[in-house]
């Protein structure tokens, strides 16, 4: 992990769309943050006093997995999108919210790209698979809140959720863009190319799952102002003594 | 981008009949067009930059007038490394300019059975990497070494498209795209998204070998 994103000024003590979910968890009577985001706030706080990221980073082959599989399904989706997953973006008026979202289309939605383990890939692919929005935000909302942050910070009307795992028979080409790819990095990607498929969350090609999976909605209004609430009151939290 | 002003006027009026001229100077001493430093995102933030092989050639051959020569000198597998030495040599008239430099690249090795995946993929690669060097020193992508303060700048061979090879691929195909397609193309080429060249390059090619 990079000292930029230990010490990156958007993301020390800032709230991310990744971890954004937290915040909308509820206690018993529903009216004020469940254990999840009182636990998150603290973090942030503690994150605020310390003047760094309270990760360390981490670097395990399923992480090293979905980086490398992003530029992955870049290439396979449609020229509208920009990938931009390196970039951290700040809500336009609340400091302190941030996101990355994986791809942008200008004006009209943002996209995160998701290429999981394979039990998750099934249980994800069979969410979006049901298209139905309130499904997927109960049985995944860490995945939800994240694209419904990014669309509100990226000011989009919509946002989409991209899933991908590769059949066996995409895996040639994978493997070479792994040999190929002469980063400082390239370490971490030796498995891609070294391992056999099995050992690796691919798809067969005659597979009851697609390899990419997509589903777009509209941002619901009462979903964007109950986040903008949820963000505001944790921020008031955060930073009272 | 700026050009990098690391050698001004007064400095080339001190050195007698230099070897290359004010052209070959210039075209060493510019930044290196934006088009071909490549960013590729560090796991966990921040990016890094790579110079391409081909911008790499594509200066010497400018520079030089194809009147160049690139010799492995020798090469070895050591301790999992492919190792390369290279010699690079420009001629300028009847002058004679050469640099030598290694270049390395890990071998690559299947899990099940620890046996090279390919030599010869890596042998390349280390003898790419050996001419990037050479020419580095020679001061070629000066502007993207020096922002790293002179620390190695990794090198990519998978993203090497100039900006212009798309513009004439995407004027050659464009009537047989959609207009939502066209769109996104021009989008690229004005807004030079660099992260989508290798794509766009690669889609239009496609299509332009299917017309």
């Amino acid at each position: 992990m990079s000292n930029e994103i230990l010490t990156n000024e958007k993301r020390v003590g800032g709230f991310t769309s990744s971890l954004i979910f937290k915040l909308c968890t509820s206690d018993r009577a529903g009216n004020d943050f469940g254990a999840p985001a009182l636990t998150y706030i603290q973090e942030k706080k503690y994150e605020v006093k310390l003047g760094r990221s309270l990760d360390t980073g981490a670097n395990s082959q399923a992480i090293s997995w979905g980086t490398f599989m992003e530029q992955r399904v870049f290439n396979l989706i449609g020229f509208e999108y920009l990938i931009t997953s390196d970039e951290t973006d700040e809500h336009p008026i609340i400091k302190g919210w941030s996101g990355s979202k994986d791809l942008i289309v200008p004006k009209v939605k943002v996209s995160d790209i998701k290429c999981y383990q394979l039990k998750n890939f099934c249980a994800y692919a069979d969410a979006l698979a049901t298209e139905d929005l309130e499904h997927i935000k109960k049985n995944f909302p860490k995945e939800y809140w994240q694209l419904v942050s990014n669309a509100i910070i990226n000011e989009v009307p919509n946002a989409e959720a991209i899933l991908y795992a590769p059949n066996v028979s995409e895996l040639e080409e994978i493997r070479q863009m792994a040999f190929d790819y002469e980063g400082e990095d390239q370490y971490k990607y030796r498995f891609i190319a070294e391992l056999p498929w099995y050992e690796l969350p691919v798809i067969p090609d005659e597979s009851g799952y697609k390899n990419l999976n997509t589903f777009e909605f509209v941002v619901p209004e009462n979903d964007i102002e109950f986040l903008t609430d949820r963000v505001k009151m944790a921020i008031k939290l955060r930073d009272k003594c | 981008m700026k050009d990098i002003a690391l050698i001004t006027s007064d400095d080339l009026s001190l050195v007698n009949n230099n070897a290359l001229n004010e052209l070959q100077l210039k075209q060493l001493l510019k930044a290196t067009p934006l088009q071909y430093v490549k960013t590729r995102p560090a796991k966990g933030g921040g990016t890094w930059k790579y110079v391409t092989g081909g911008y790499v050639r594509k200066c010497l051959n400018i520079m030089f007038g194809w009147d160049w020569d690139f010799e492995i000198i020798e090469h070895t597998i050591e301790h999992g490394e492919a190792i390369v030495k290279g010699k690079l040599t420009c001629r300028v008239g009847d002058r004679t300019i050469i640099k030598m430099q290694y270049g390395n690249k890990d071998v690559m090795c299947k899990k099940a059975d620890g046996k090279p995946l390919s030599i010869g993929n890596d042998l390349k690669a280390a003898a790419t990497d050996a001419l990037k060097k050479c020419a580095a020193e020679l001061g070629i992508a000066a502007d993207i070494y020096n922002a790293e303060d002179f620390r190695e700048v990794n090198v990519t061979t998978g993203n090497q498209i100039p900006l212009e090879d798309i513009e004439m691929l995407f004027e050659s195909v464009k009537e047989s795209l959609s207009d939502n397609d066209k769109a996104s193309i021009q989008r690229i080429i004005e807004n030079e998204e660099t992260t989508s060249y290798a794509k766009t390059y690669k889609k239009l090619n496609q299509l332009a070998n299917k017309l």
